[in-house]
């Protein structure tokens, strides 16, 4: 097990690396783009806030964390800025106050201007810092340390990163609350038991911790007592009072998109209920990963070709065709939307959706079809945000053309109950546990022939065996495995193809021991 | 709300539909009850009965009070008001836009027209010849399509959109066919079948399924079409893909003399976009001429004078707001477009927010004391009590007869601000030569400090900062060449028109300004001080009109929130979004939102009672760009299980247990606050080769 943290976190451990971590990189850039599905979300475009200048005290490597401008306030209009690396680090939960070991670093002035100089908002900073750092380092380090840095950090390849996030933050962190937060966590550690024993562990694994299988997890979030029960309802019902407000703007022909923390769900909810009588409300669950806008989109269009439908069959009683709208484009449909206008502007839907910026809505395209339609002169639209970059998902041109938003900021700190059932949860057991239950699964519900094969050798010990006939038996058998991942092929340097298993040997004997 | 956020009785059902009709509309909902459920969809249509319970707006639904009443036919009011007033401001703004770009529209006009006859002169194929399958033979050089390159000097297109959809107007409105393509359309992933069909579908009433140039070919020899060119505008170029737009262009080039289709096209950057978007190829079939738009601040400036300092509607900002919006299209944002939609959303807030909003609609009236005097009459005594108790009549307390007492004050605060708008136009005239913007000197003229500080000669520092612009003015103005402060002269009694008093003196300057004129025409006409006597007279001259103008201005610059009533026409709050800063503030100071008892007594520090995910995001303040999930486990269960809280939610646990015990039990809500944070965005999920890590993705507010 990796434990990345382990050099930097003392003095003692500084200085004594293991050394079979060497070559282990878990920091390489490209894994940080990797996880997620939109770079727009995953990629920090934060501001650190100016103030909170790092002097490295004691870090082996130059804090190289931008200042950006901060983003000024103003009308939640996106921000239309370079994505950019997530910039620097600041504390970290080990940077006890020790005396600094090496107080500072030559080459970088302690505080704000160099890591301030940096360009951190192109796309291709990571690399220049990494250059910059190449020429810092080598000058102002002293040769042991420096060994020391390249044999024993894990992160040296992301540079300024995760070095930051290594060294000891001092910081001249002037903001009271801030210390204030810092105090409070060193309390916390303080009162830990075992602590004086971990200062000189390493940083904690999660294997440390007996994970719980995530059924079991989910099942039992479900039930956590809820804090502040009663504050949060009158928070939420306070928000009461600016209903008629909400649709006064509606009807001004704005957009409302609510930000803040905790579920706007409900808040919404009763809003539309309450308030929005007069509309037809469709609401939309931006946080399902299984949204078909089209499907919405074809609703809304449906909901008017009835009501014109309707108003017909009062005027003039003649029988209209039915327009199959699933079976347009949703361009044609948003023309249709387009020319619906109402002469007693009652008509009017009103489209709910929450989270807006839900994972299955963050591309392009479903973006542009709900500004357009969002423009259609009998829709409006209410909606809310939760990610802090949700601005980004929108240009200048759908902010205020389009969507036309309004922004309200609403924090609710409901518990986000409905929308967080679809993001992985941490400290569930995605390591042993859950494999070895995969594995057990996978493995029961094999033909007895093809559960009979471990690993390693190939096909030679499956016919000595009787186990195959043939390769193509073979390979059927394999997919199986490989299609669960509990078989992997790796090219081996001889050009042949290996077969392993990866699991960690614990999982393995966990799993051996229960299938016998 | 009366259900708890965490037990709705929403269904699940509900929660994991991608989408449902929670309920129809009035007019929808009548009619579909007498009539069968025939909505195509109508199984996901579901009805929401019990959403707010018990606790809804309105506990007795039977038993509305006329108040109710009221309040509805105010607010009727109030929106009609929005509606009247906004599409007076947008009309006032459409007119300055439009009247800054006729130039550039008869320009291009002039263009489309000299090209189209050079095209005919080339060639007059018959409607029988434009219907052939083929392009006519003709020479490379009678391949090149006419192409107009806007150049728009603007900080983002979103301006320009208004622009080229007036110019398509004003084309179609003078005989031209016009077509407009997107950069969307012309994208690779559309390609120029998309492209084609977009055309068609504008141009021709019916599409084809095949839409190909035939298609375009036979309805462009239809007589009624064939004596007009085509027009197509692209109003972003840069943004389009360079392959599509080449692709149309050879294509629409081979047949540029059987159908005269031109090109106009917006340039965001410089004159180099074409040559790096375009193949040299589809570059040689374009016959290129440059056009350029007037710059933003032009536009800016003609704006805030017929919006914001005239009383166009009725309707003005406060001195918190101009300033923000000042800085935000100086220093941020740049666009017209933002500002205008800021100022809609601010004039949408005004009516929501102030009751007696409506009011502003007098101004747009031609008898408007009898306006504001039948309204008054008929305020409930609820408003009636409102309006008497407004902050700023309250300052001045010299009441008689509260109903004239509104309409006088609402009289007397339109007749101020006319001469408040004169002379901030008088002060912008005389910046103009000094490069002074309109918006600067408003956000000054509407500053209520400075009618507060009148005392001419207080050099303080307050005051130093509030008029910097308008000193700036007068400094311009005791440098002007004495042409030039004659044509100023000459402007401002046309601004000044209606206040005798100050024209007057300004007709008494210029007639010194001519005497002194006629003496020294010919001689130095940048007078400096203490040069010889005739540069002192002239000095002296300029030195008067300044004193004139800082007098007036003293005087009259008063700004609309130191006057009585100003609440109904003027908003004052200020319009912030800012979800990343907010949302990161929710989380870090709790307290203020949920305002407990509990919590706050401990201050700033992170308490065992708070929300969760606030003590988690207060406890990853504490780290760099990645979290060590055990780390940060452990001290949330450090802090939650602290032998000084006083809320023990889990007894059985103890903390010298902690390392040998499932961590389920204890951590569902840290787990909980964890996808909370992923929620919002602020963490990201360990990857499977750094499991022990979380990683943190937005830093700072």
């Amino acid at each position: 097990m990796i434990k990345p943290f382990a050099v930097k976190r003392g003095s003692k451990s500084a200085g004594k690396p293991p050394i079979n971590r060497r070559n282990r990189l878990p920091y390489a850039p490209q894994e940080a783009t990797k996880q997620n599905p939109s770079w727009l979300f995953s990629q920090s475009h934060a501001a650190p806030p100016t103030r909170r200048t790092p002097a490295r005290t004691d870090g082996p490597t130059p804090h190289a964390g931008g200042h950006p401008a901060r983003l000024p306030p103003g009308l939640g209009l996106p921000a239309l800025a370079p994505p950019s690396r997530g910039p620097a680090s600041r504390g970290l939960p080990w940077s006890r106050p020790t005396p600094p070991r090496r107080v500072r670093h030559s080459g970088l002035p302690p505080s704000a201007p160099a890591p301030a100089a940096l360009p951190l908002r192109t796309p291709d900073s990571v690399i220049y810092r990494q250059a910059v750092l190449k020429c810092v380092l080598p000058l102002s380090r002293p040769p042991s340390s420096r060994r020391r840095w390249r044999k024993g950090t894990p992160m040296a390849p992301r540079g300024g990163h995760a070095a930051a996030a290594a060294g000891v933050s001092s910081g001249s962190e002037d903001d009271d609350e801030e210390a204030g937060f810092s105090r409070s966590y060193f309390l916390a550690k303080e009162k830990e038991p075992s602590s004086g024993k971990k200062r000189a562990r390493a940083a904690g694994k999660l294997s440390d911790l007996n994970l719980v299988d995530e059924q079991v997890l989910r099942a039992s979030l479900a039930e956590i007592p809820p804090k502040h029960e009663r504050e949060v309802e009158a928070l939420t019902r306070s928000y009461k009072e600016q209903y008629r407000n909400w649709l006064f703007e509606l009807r001004c022909g704005f957009g409302l998109l609510m930000y803040g923390f905790g579920s706007k769900k409900m808040l919404l909810e009763d809003f539309a209920s309450t308030t929005l009588s007069d509309f037809t409300v469709i609401v939309v669950n931006g946080y399902l990963p299984s949204i078909n806008l089209k499907q919405v989109i074809v609703t809304i269009a449906e909901i008017f070709w009835e009501q014109t439908k309707l108003k017909r069959k009062r005027q003039t009683a003649t029988r209209s065709q039915l327009q199959p709208f699933a079976s347009q484009s949703i361009d044609d449909i948003i023309s249709f939307l387009n020319n619906q206008t109402s002469d007693n502007g009652d008509d009017n839907v009103c489209l709910l959706i929450h989270n807006i910026d839900g994972p299955a809505l963050r591309d392009a395209e479903s973006q542009q079809y709900l500004a357009q339609v969002s423009c259609c002169p009998q829709v409006h639209v209410v909606a809310s945000v939760d990610h802090v970059n949700a601005p980004l998902l929108w240009d200048k041109k759908m902010v205020h053309t389009l969507f036309k938003w309004s922004w309200y900021h609403v924090p609710t700190f409901a518990p986000y109950k409905v929308e967080g059932v679809f993001y992985p949860l941490i400290l569930a057991s995605g390591g042993h546990a859950q494999t070895t239950k995969t594995a057990l699964v996978v493995l029961q519900s094999l033909t007895p022939n093809a559960q009979s094969m471990h690993f390693s050798s190939l096909y030679t010990k499956c016919r000595e065996r009787f186990l195959v006939s043939s390769q193509v038996t073979l390979n059927s058998h394999l997919t199986e495995f490989k299609d669960h991942d509990l078989v992997k092929i790796r090219k081996h340097s001889d050009g042949q193809d290996c077969l392993h298993i990866p699991l960690v040997s614990d999982a393995l004997e966990k799993l051996l021991q229960e299938l016998t | 709300m009366a259900a708890p956020p965490g037990e709705a009785p929403l269904t699940a059902a509900t929660n994991i539909e991608p989408f449902y009709v929670l309920h129809k509309g009035g007019a929808a909902a009548s009619s579909s009850s007498s009539s069968a459920p025939s909505l195509p969809s109508s199984g996901r249509a579901r009805r929401r009965i019990d959403v707010s319970g018990p606790a809804s707006p309105n506990p007795k639904p039977g038993k509305r009070s006329r108040d109710d009443d009221d309040d509805e036919l105010y607010e009727r009011l109030r929106l009609d008001a929005f509606h009247r007033v906004w599409s007076k401001i947008q009309s006032t703004i459409n007119e300055v836009l439009r009247g800054i770009s006729l130039k550039l529209f008869d320009q291009v006009l002039r263009w489309v027209q000299e090209s189209f006859s050079a095209v005919r002169s080339i060639a007059r194929p018959s409607a029988a010849e434009v219907r052939q399958p083929y392009p006519l033979l003709t020479d490379v050089i009678c391949r090149k399509i006419p192409t107009a390159f806007v150049l728009t000097k603007n900080a983002e297109f979103v301006d320009d959109i208004t622009t080229f959809r007036d110019l398509a107007e004003y084309l179609e409105s003078n005989g031209c066919h016009l077509a407009k393509l997107s950069a969307t359309e012309l994208s690779e992933k559309n390609g120029v079948g998309c492209c084609f069909r977009s055309l068609l579908r504008q141009l021709l009433s019916d599409v084809p399924d095949v839409a190909d140039i035939f298609a375009l070919a036979s309805w462009y020899s239809a007589a009624e079409n064939y004596d007009q060119p085509i027009v197509v505008v692209i109003d972003d170029l840069e943004q389009c893909s360079g392959d599509v737009l080449g692709e149309l262009v050879m294509i629409l080039s081979e047949w540029v003399i059987k159908i005269p289709i031109f090109f106009v096209m917006g340039i965001a950057t410089t004159l180099d976009a074409p040559r790096k978007l375009l193949s040299s190829e589809a570059l040689q079939r374009l016959e290129p001429c440059k056009l350029t738009l007037g710059s933003p601040s032009d536009r800016m400036n003609a704006l805030v004078e017929a919006i914001l300092v005239k009383p166009c509607a009725g309707f003005c900002i406060s001195h918190e707001v101009a300033v923000f919006l000042r800085n935000y299209f100086f220093k941020h944002d740049g666009t017209i477009t933002s500002f205008i939609s800021a100022l809609k959303l601010a004039c949408s807030k005004h009516f929501s927010v102030e009751p007696l909003s409506f009011l502003c609609m007098g101004m747009l009236e031609e008898d408007r004391e009898n306006f504001w005097h039948d309204k008054f009459n008929a305020l409930p005594q609820e408003l009636r009590k409102y309006a008497s108790g407004l902050p700023s009549c309250t300052r001045e307390k010299d009441s008689t007869k509260s109903g004239d007492n509104m309409v006088d004050g609402l009289s007397e605060l339109m007749n101020i601000q006319k001469d408040w708008s004169s002379v901030l136009l008088c002060l912008y005239e005389a910046g103009k030569h000094g490069k002074v913007q309109l918006l600067d000197i408003f956000c000054e003229a509407v500053n209520p400090d400075l009618h507060t500080q009148k005392a001419p000669n207080l050099p303080n520092e307050k005051s130093g900062t509030s008029r910097r612009f308008i000193d700036q003015v007068m400094d311009t103005i005791r440098y002007l060449p004495v042409e030039t402060l004659f044509c100023l002269l000459e402007v401002w009694s046309i601004h000044l028109n209606g206040m005798d008093k100050i024209t007057n003196k300004v007709k008494e300057l210029q007639s010194t300004t001519i005497s002194t004129d006629s003496v020294r025409i010919t001689k130095d006409k940048w007078p400096r001080r203490s040069t010889n006597s005739t540069g002192n007279s002239t000095v002296a001259l300029n030195d008067k009109v300044a004193m004139l103008l800082d007098d007036v201005t003293r005087k009259f610059l008063v700004s609309v929130e130191c006057l009585p009533f100003h609440e109904i026409v003027c908003f004052k709050n200020a319009l912030i979004g800012n979800p990343r800063r907010m949302v990161q503030l929710d989380l870090v100071k709790s307290h203020k939102h949920l305002k407990c008892s509990c919590c706050r007594k401990n201050g700033i520090a992170v308490s065992a009672s708070m929300h969760d995910t606030s003590i988690m995001c207060n406890l990853a303040q504490e780290y760099g760009d990645v979290i060590n999930l055990h780390d940060w486990y452990i001290s949330y269960d450090g802090i939650i299980n602290s032998v000084h809280s006083k809320i023990k939610r889990k007894p059985h646990t103890s903390p010298s247990k902690k390392k040998s015990k499932p961590v389920a039990a204890e951590s569902e809500a840290m787990i909980q606050a964890v996808t909370e944070l992923q929620i919002t965005g602020l963490l990201r999920m360990p990857s499977k080769r750094r499991p022990d890590l979380v990683q943190r993705i937005a830093f700072g507010l």
